[in-house]
């Protein structure tokens, strides 16, 4: 039993699914019931979440609350869910933008409400599960499981294009993974057959490697593999995260989904935003093989900086406000990549923050394209022009959130980029030069977003946009929360930056000792 | 007395309040005005009290009194720790009282000028928001918070020349939000030099505060990272193909990067002058008076870096005699009047960057006061003149408009003289100081003589100015100009004096700056520097006031009588254009520096990028490699479908013929 | 006592049977019968082969046989039913629109 005595986290976990079933006894014509059970189980979610903040223990790096029940036993099978200093912030992230992401949708889904929150719960469950599992079998269930309501979502509510994206979005992740559950088999075996317990638990596993998670009982590693084996093994995890992510050059699929998904903005945010592929990168190719990291780590630095530029500089062609926040959110991606491989701690942590910083900005800005859409039925910056005269409450806090996202200091998005690249410039297996073509990123994303902003917010009226209303007060809540914990996660990054000093010092410890024996 | 430090974060508090009252509660234009001009008077009357907090400060051993008030650690990481500190000493104090003290001027002047404006409940929280984050930007105690005031001015920079965003133009063909976006994106350039600056600095020297830290909330030190430049003082780069570059070389250079950005010096001032889109008192407050300063101040701050590299230190006097010399000649070509005091404001600057390039920072930041005070002053007064030719900022429509508007053209005249250098002036002790320095000190004729020359020119085109504004007949007949009210002329009369007498703070013989300065630039312990005025200076000083007057008058001479006054037309090229033809041209569009940009960079980059995005992204990522993927699947399925015929007795025969083979498998093996 | 080996004999007889008539015949229900003779074929060797062994597991085995041949009877006709009011034909070449 966790240190509460109370299955906290399965609880958060599973919330939202009994939400869900609830929703189907409530008749299909009534909205209003539909609209408030689903928010309020994503709220009392959302509540019920924060004591894991409260009652986390900052100063040990090992899961946490966890929650484990035998559950195919001869297999090594377990359900067992937790949370450290890291997957705490994401799953936060999840039950917090849930919520939000709900109240964008009651003006906007007019067929098929119900099925619609319906499958946002699921997915918020799904999510949540990725997160939280800490045995391997459970992790891939829950990651494959995250696609099934993203596709339909995508493909029922989504744009003209809806069912080549979801197709997109569900086969493209979904092959990609495979490779991962066969480097999850090919852990599972090697583990079994070199200790001889067959297990699927990520703590029990990490402590075989040597890389155990509780503080005094680093031992010897009795999992010992093969370099080429490590290697292999790395590269199955890499594919499907990178994929997931998505890296450079795997990420169309991501463009193509955001664009077409539904105009609000909700399923942006639960789906495409949720770093499930960075969380992975973090938790398993990380932790796991610290040292195949370290002899990787150049070739993705690469990767990572033509990402940050190449994805920057699409962006700046683009003139579908959506397509721009998907490039904009794969070149904030970029940084998270760049920051993981430094490997060191500044640079992981940067890329923790930077990851649900880019979660809260580009989210906010999802929901503002679609507060836009909401009014004006196109998203396209051509067609648009002079909003901040019309609606100046729209015009100022989206010029907010896009500073957030350009990196201002004293918003989140800062934090992220510079700690990541300070991680970078001190890292052994980088360097300033990468760090050096990283920085133009910060140029081209003022470029892009500001040509964005100059163009669609910006210039005269022009009377198709001269009758539009301002927000209403529900919509200025939405971007008032997000931004409100911007600024405060910008001003005072320690509030995340400190409980997950733990989890990082001992990955970071991990990594030192890996990249002391690669690096000659 | 020395409990009381906590006052110095008052200075910056009011202005924010000032900024989340106006943004969230008043909604009253009148309101907003008096509310934001209170805010940052308190902030004045806190600095000057800080002042005296300070001065009661123990002397520490080490010598320099400073305050540094630590409020919360920002970022922690490992060994990486910033804190969110203020700092408060001799440098910032003078700082601070310029930004408080003429913002306060400014924004009691714009509650006249701005009168049934658009918008102004926001422009007066944004006023405030810049106050804020200049007195952040000059009150950090580290790198990085230095920096969230400069992304912030920056971002009000941004904010206030965009006032007008919804105009298609404004006067002199601007486009206001091209020109606010210009601004941040060509500011974000030299961003990126000082992003990578700090990133040097914290793994060279493993710090970003700039002092000895007292000890941190939990009780750790932070060591200080200016003590410890000579560690890297030769420590070498190795840039591949490009050989080697020292540390604290590629440290300047980079700081140096920023400067140019946020200064407006070549090569990256394009954004200056298209500023002039935004309200007049913002060019007063921001583009002319602080903001753009916030570069020497920097250089002034890090001083021990750019004195560990003398390499750097050529660079950056390079470049600021550069960018005096071109941006005055610009400024001699232009009609605008806000463009020329803009030119102007460039030209400025780099004397000022020259001055602290070469060490001499208290002349720096002498001339940083007084031209604060002057440039100030002249832009307001330009705004006087803007709002008595009914929004006419042409100078070929004005002329002859001293009798007119009296109070505004004798504090324009004193803002001009001081400008130009002309004793007994305010500019012309801070002007000569950087000048002389450079003769007798700094070791640098060459540039001592073109920083003379560009003193003349300066003095040219305020007289041409002055001409062509207040003497002559008025060219266009069709409004008629009227003296400004008392809100307006009252900062105006304030300011004047200010140029006046400015030049006492730092008075050769008494230098009351210099020794206020000394205890934050002078090695430990060293005794304030006795600066004798020697004959040799005098002279200088005499030569450079006659010559400055002499092509002033040449300028007003020229401009009002005979020939090439009576050429002036409206709409019709400068008289000297004949005598110049393109070298006037290339003055006019300010070398040419945006053309270049625009047909090198912005064109190239933004057909490249629809071809990344259209061609490379989509037929080429996505088109080819990953539907390709899909449509060799669908390929392969293709040959392979024909076994489904859709017959069941083939279905029926394929699985006996099957079970066959597998049960003779079975049987005979 | 009858010889297993006949009853053997008897149902692989019937199974070919049944074999050659789901290849060759067209009426859906002539295929149909065809099955039902092979089930039944299969049927009789598990009899046979229990009362050899003196062992009631193949008995057993045949009852469920017998049911689930029942129930696929049932399901299997009601399929015919549909097919037929649809295309108004049982020829098992015409219902082919799942070819490939």
């Amino acid at each position: 039993m966790n240190q509460l005595g109370f299955p906290l986290v399965s609880l958060v976990l599973w919330l939202p699914t009994l939400g869900a079933l609830a929703l189907l006894f409530v008749p299909r014509d009534n909205v209003a019931t539909q609209r408030m059970l689903a928010f309020g189980v994503a709220l009392v979610t959302f509540l019920v979440s924060l004591p894991l903040l409260f009652a986390f223990n900052f100063g040990i790096s090992s899961f946490q609350f966890v929650d484990s029940i035998p559950w195919m036993q001869s297999l090594g099978i377990g359900y067992r869910v937790s949370v450290d200093g890291v997957s705490l912030w994401f799953v936060l992230l999840t039950t917090f933008m849930t919520p939000l992401a709900m109240v964008m949708t009651w003006d906007t889904v007019r067929q098929n409400f119900r099925t619609f929150q319906l499958l946002l719960l699921l997915l918020e469950s799904g999510v949540i599960g990725v997160f939280a599992a800490q045995d391997m079998f459970l992790f891939y269930i829950f990651f494959e499981f995250t696609l099934v309501p993203t596709a339909l979502l995508i493909g029922m509510y989504g744009g003209p294009d809806r069912v080549r994206a979801a197709t997109k979005a569900f086969l493209y992740p979904f092959a990609a993974s495979l490779f991962m559950l066969l480097g999850i088999i090919g852990i599972y075996l090697a583990h079994g057959q070199q200790t001889g317990t067959y297990t699927f638990d990520m703590a029990q596993i990490l402590a075989s490697r040597g890389f155990s998670a509780t503080p005094g009982a680093t031992g010897q590693p009795t999992l010992l593999l093969t370099p080429t084996v490590e290697r292999l093994l790395f590269g199955t995890f890499f594919i499907a995260f990178a994929v997931k992510m998505p890296l450079w050059p795997f990420h169309t699929w991501l463009v193509l989904a955001h664009e077409q998904a539904s105009s609000d903005g909700s399923v942006d945010v639960l789906a495409l935003l949720m770093k499930l592929g960075g969380y992975g990168f973090i938790r398993y190719n990380i932790q796991l093989f610290p040292e195949v990291s370290r002899w990787a780590a150049p070739v993705i630095g690469v990767l990572a900086v033509i990402q940050i530029l190449y994805a920057a500089w699409c962006a700046f062609a683009q003139t579908d406000i959506k397509r721009l926040l998907a490039y904009s959110s794969i070149s904030h991606l970029g940084f998270a990549a760049l920051g993981m491989f430094a490997l060191n701690e500044l640079g992981v942590s940067g890329a923790v923050f930077q990851m649900i910083s880019s979660g809260l900005v580009t989210g906010g800005l999802f929901f503002a394209a679609g507060m836009i859409y909401a009014r004006r039925g196109t998203r396209d910056v051509t067609e648009l022009s002079g909003l901040w005269k019309v609606t100046p409450v729209l015009g100022g806090l989206t010029l907010a959130l896009v500073f957030a996202s350009i990196g201002l200091p004293g918003l989140s998005g800062f934090i992220g980029e510079y700690t990541i690249m300070q991680g970078a410039w001190l890292s052994t297996a980088l360097g300033w030069r990468f760090v050096a073509l990283a920085a133009i990123g910060t140029i081209l994303a003022a470029a892009y977003f500001l040509h964005m902003y100059q163009r669609s917010f910006m210039g005269d009226v022009t009377p198709p946009n001269a009758n539009l209303v301002d927000l209403t007060p529900r919509e200025i809540g939405i971007l008032g929360a997000l931004l409100v914990v911007i600024l405060g996660i910008g001003v005072y990054p320690n509030f995340m930056l400190g409980p997950m000093q733990p989890t990082m010092q001992q990955i970071a410890q991990v990594l030192g000792s890996a990249v002391a024996a690669v690096t000659p | 007395m020395s409990n009381l430090t906590w006052i110095i974060l008052l200075i910056p508090a009011f202005p924010l309040l000032g900024f989340l009252v106006n943004t969230f509660f008043i909604r009253d234009e009148r309101t907003a005005g008096r509310v934001a001009s209170g805010a940052v008077i308190l902030a004045f009357v806190m600095a000057l009290l800080s002042i005296a907090v300070l001065q009661a400060q123990p002397e520490p051993a080490e010598g320099g009194r400073r305050i540094d008030y630590i409020l919360w650690e920002w970022i922690s990481v490992g060994s990486f720790r910033v804190p969110f500190g203020f700092l408060f000493d001799h440098l910032t104090a003078v700082m601070a009282l310029l930004v408080t003290g003429v913002g306060a001027i400014i924004h009691v002047y714009s509650i006249g000028y701005m009168h049934g404006d658009v918008r102004q409940v926001r422009f007066f929280a944004y006023l405030n928001l810049f106050i804020f984050s200049m007195l952040m930007l000059i009150m950090g105690d580290n790198m990085l918070l230095l920096f969230l005031g400069w992304e912030g001015v920056g971002l009000c920079s941004f904010l206030l020349i965009g006032h007008y965003f919804d105009r298609r133009s404004v006067q002199p063909g601007i486009n206001p939000s091209g020109a606010a976006v210009k601004a941040f994106v060509v500011n974000r350039v030299g961003d990126v030099g000082m992003l990578l600056a700090m990133a040097a600095i914290f793994s060279r020297l493993g710090s970003l505060s700039f002092y000895n830290q007292d000890p941190m909330l939990d009780g750790r030190i932070v060591p200080g990272f200016l003590a410890h430049v000579n560690d890297i003082a030769f420590a070498q780069l190795d840039l591949g193909a490009f050989g080697t570059i020292g540390i604290a070389t590629a440290i300047c250079l980079l700081i140096l990067l920023g400067v140019t950005g946020k200064s407006a010096q070549v090569p990256l001032f394009v954004w200056l002058p298209d500023a002039m889109a935004g309200p007049t008192p913002v060019s007063a407050l921001i583009h002319a008076a602080t903001m753009v300063t916030s570069g020497v101040y920097l250089i002034a701050r890090v001083q021990p870096l750019f004195q560990a590299s003398p390499t750097a230190a050529g660079w950056v006097v390079t470049i600021g005699v550069l960018t005096a010399l071109l941006a005055a000649l610009a400024a001699v070509a232009q009609f605008d009047i806000k463009r020329v005091l803009a030119y102007s404001t460039i030209s400025q600057l780099g004397y000022m960057i020259v001055a602290v390039g070469m060490g001499a920072v208290s002349a720096g930041m002498f001339h940083l006061l007084t031209h604060g005070i002057f440039k100030a002053l002249l832009f307001l007064a330009a705004g006087s003149v803007i709002h008595g030719a009914h929004d006419h900022q042409d100078m070929r429509r004005m002329g002859g408009l001293r009798t007119k508007m009296p109070t505004t053209y004798w504090t324009y005249l004193v803002g001009a003289l001081a400008l130009a250098g002309i004793f007994p002036f305010a500019g012309f002790w801070s002007k000569d100081e950087i000048i002389s320095y450079a003769w007798f000190n700094g070791g640098r004729p060459v540039g001592a003589i073109l920083l003379i020359f560009a003193s003349m020119i300066t003095a040219f085109y305020m007289g041409r100015q002055i001409a062509l504004i207040f003497f002559g007949q008025q060219r266009d007949t069709t409004y008629t100009p009227h003296e400004s009210g008392q809100i307006i002329t009252v900062p105006l009369i304030i300011l004047a004096v200010g140029a006046v007498i400015g030049g006492l703070i730092n008075f050769p013989g008494l230098h009351w700056l210099s020794d206020f300065l000394h205890p934050v630039f002078a090695t430990p312990g060293a005794p304030p520097v006795d600066e004798t005025y020697t004959l040799g200076q005098g002279i200088l000083a005499v030569v450079t006031t006659l010559l400055a007057a002499a092509s002033g008058y040449a300028g007003w001479y020229l401009y009002t009588h005979g020939a090439v006054a009576r050429r002036v037309r409206i709409g019709q090229p400068d008289p000297l254009y004949r005598y110049n033809g393109d070298i006037w041209t290339g003055a006019e569009i300010g070398w040419g520096f945006d053309w270049f940009y625009d047909h090198a960079i912005v064109r190239p980059y933004r057909t490249a990028s629809r071809f990344l995005s259209d061609v490379y992204d989509r037929q080429g990522i996505d088109g080819t490699l990953v539907d390709g993927t899909g449509r060799l699947m669908g390929r392969a399925a293709e040959s392979l479908r024909g076994a489904q015929t859709g017959f069941i007795r083939n279905y029926v025969l394929i699985f006996l013929v099957g079970v066959v083979l597998m049960v003779g498998y079975f049987a005979l093996s | 006592m009858v010889p297993t080996n006949y009853f053997v004999i008897l149902s692989a007889i019937l199974f070919t049977v049944g074999v050659i008539g789901v290849l060759t015949r067209r009426n859906a229900l002539v295929v149909f019968m065809s099955v039902e003779l092979m089930l039944n074929s299969a049927n009789l060797a598990l009899v046979a082969f229990a009362q050899a062994r003196q062992s009631l597991t193949g008995q057993i085995l045949v009852f469920f046989v017998i049911t689930v041949a029942a129930a696929e009877v049932a399901v299997g006709l009601a399929l015919l039913v549909a097919i037929f009011r649809s295309r108004r034909t049982l020829d098992v070449d015409e219902v082919s629109t799942l070819r490939g």
